[in-house]
């Protein structure tokens, strides 16, 4: 499992990323990874190819709407994705794992109406 | 004027061997075809013996070790012929291509074509020595496959570029296979390469390290990236031919 950040708004987060990034990497040449979707009905499973790039250096964020990678690679580039929602999620709940340069995030969809129990 | 006559072939050298076995790698599914034939061009020391040009590829040359070159070239070692292409070939090109191909085979007396592709899997990612599977129009193949290790499709489909080689082959009366290895559908896969090449060697008698394939696969996908982005581009617009139902 790789780090994850939890912002709670959106401005907040946009402020973190753009001060984060511009401290980290600014100089990186971004590329977006070769991206396959794969939605059920409960998530969207994003699976990202990023050969040369070390676990320990992704960074995976995520918001009620967007979920954005970043992750420098050895070769002198940086792979960078906002992966835009169609749905909500819960961004506690967005899961990462990397195994052999391919990153698989899970993203759940938010339960949005649920049955009401009468008592 | 025939269609095909829009692919011109040029043989920069003289290609004169007696049954010759053609290998494809041509960009599709997980860029199978195309890594293993560059590899093996590569590590086997090929000679480059020609290429293939046609208004109908997209204006592309490629650049190697400082030299521009076309992108659909032609190799051969021993009774070896390597078929490479470092662009994605799109339908229409793919229909005059095949057609233009199969009747130079033919006019080369071809004693066996292979094409290499890969056959997508949704857990690829758990497979450390992807399978490979296969079918020809040859019983006698088939069988020389199956002792190589490779798994015959009993039912299934081929489509794309290599089911048109099928289908000319079939009509020209050439023997010819189809060796798909478990891959990444959209991703560059080195390891699906690997394992046809390992199959290669013991069908064709070749002598392939696959090594370097391995511990390069990560460069190698850096590499392809480009390639395999145009190739699904390309996949998709193949895809708009709908597979019937039964094989889905």
């Amino acid at each position: 499992m790789i780090r994850r950040y939890y912002i709670i708004s959106r401005d907040a987060n946009h402020s973190f990323k753009e001060h984060y990034w511009h401290i980290n990497y600014c100089s990186c040449n971004n590329v977006e990874p070769l991206t396959e979707f794969n939605e059920t009905k409960g998530s969207l499973i994003a699976t990202l190819d990023m050969p040369c790039v070390e676990k320990e250096k992704i960074e995976v964020t995520s918001e009620e709407k967007c979920v954005s990678v970043f992750a420098p690679t050895t070769k002198g580039f940086c792979f960078k994705r906002d992966i835009n929602l169609p749905f909500s999620t819960d961004p506690e709940k967005v899961l990462a794992t990397f195994k052999k340069g391919i990153l698989v995030i899970e993203i759940p969809k938010k339960v949005k109406h649920f049955k009401v129990e009468i008592k | 004027m025939d269609p095909s006559d829009d692919i011109i072939i040029i043989e920069t050298k003289k290609i004169d061997v007696d049954s010759p076995i053609v290998l494809e790698g041509v960009p599709d599914m997980g860029l199978v075809g195309s890594i293993a034939v560059s590899h093996m061009v590569q590590e086997q020391n090929f000679d480059a013996v020609g290429y293939i040009k046609s208004d109908l590829f997209p204006p592309v040359m490629v650049v190697h070790e400082r030299k521009v070159l076309n992108p659909v070239r032609i190799f051969q070692k021993g009774k070896i012929i390597a078929i490479l292409s470092e662009i994605p070939i799109d339908p229409k090109p793919g229909y005059m291509l095949s057609k233009r191909l199969t009747e130079w085979y033919k006019e080369k007396g071809v004693e066996l074509i292979v094409s290499i592709s890969g056959t997508p899997l949704q857990e690829r990612i758990d497979i450390d020595e992807p399978e490979v599977f296969g079918t020809s129009n040859n019983e006698e193949i088939l069988k020389k496959m199956e002792d190589s290790g490779v798994k015959i499709l009993e039912e299934g489909f081929v489509s794309g570029f290599y089911a048109l080689i099928l289908k000319n082959s079939i009509e020209l009366n050439l023997n010819s296979s189809v060796l798909l290895a478990q891959c990444y559908s959209s991703y560059p896969d080195p390891g699906a390469a690997a394992s046809i090449l390992k199959i290669l060697n013991k069908m064709t008698g070749l002598n392939v390290d696959v090594k370097q394939l391995i511990e390069q696969a990560e460069d190698l996908k850096v590499n392809y990236r480009a390639l395999m982005e145009q190739t699904n581009a390309s996949i998709q617009r193949e895809n708009k031919v709908d597979v019937p139902t039964m094989y889905r």
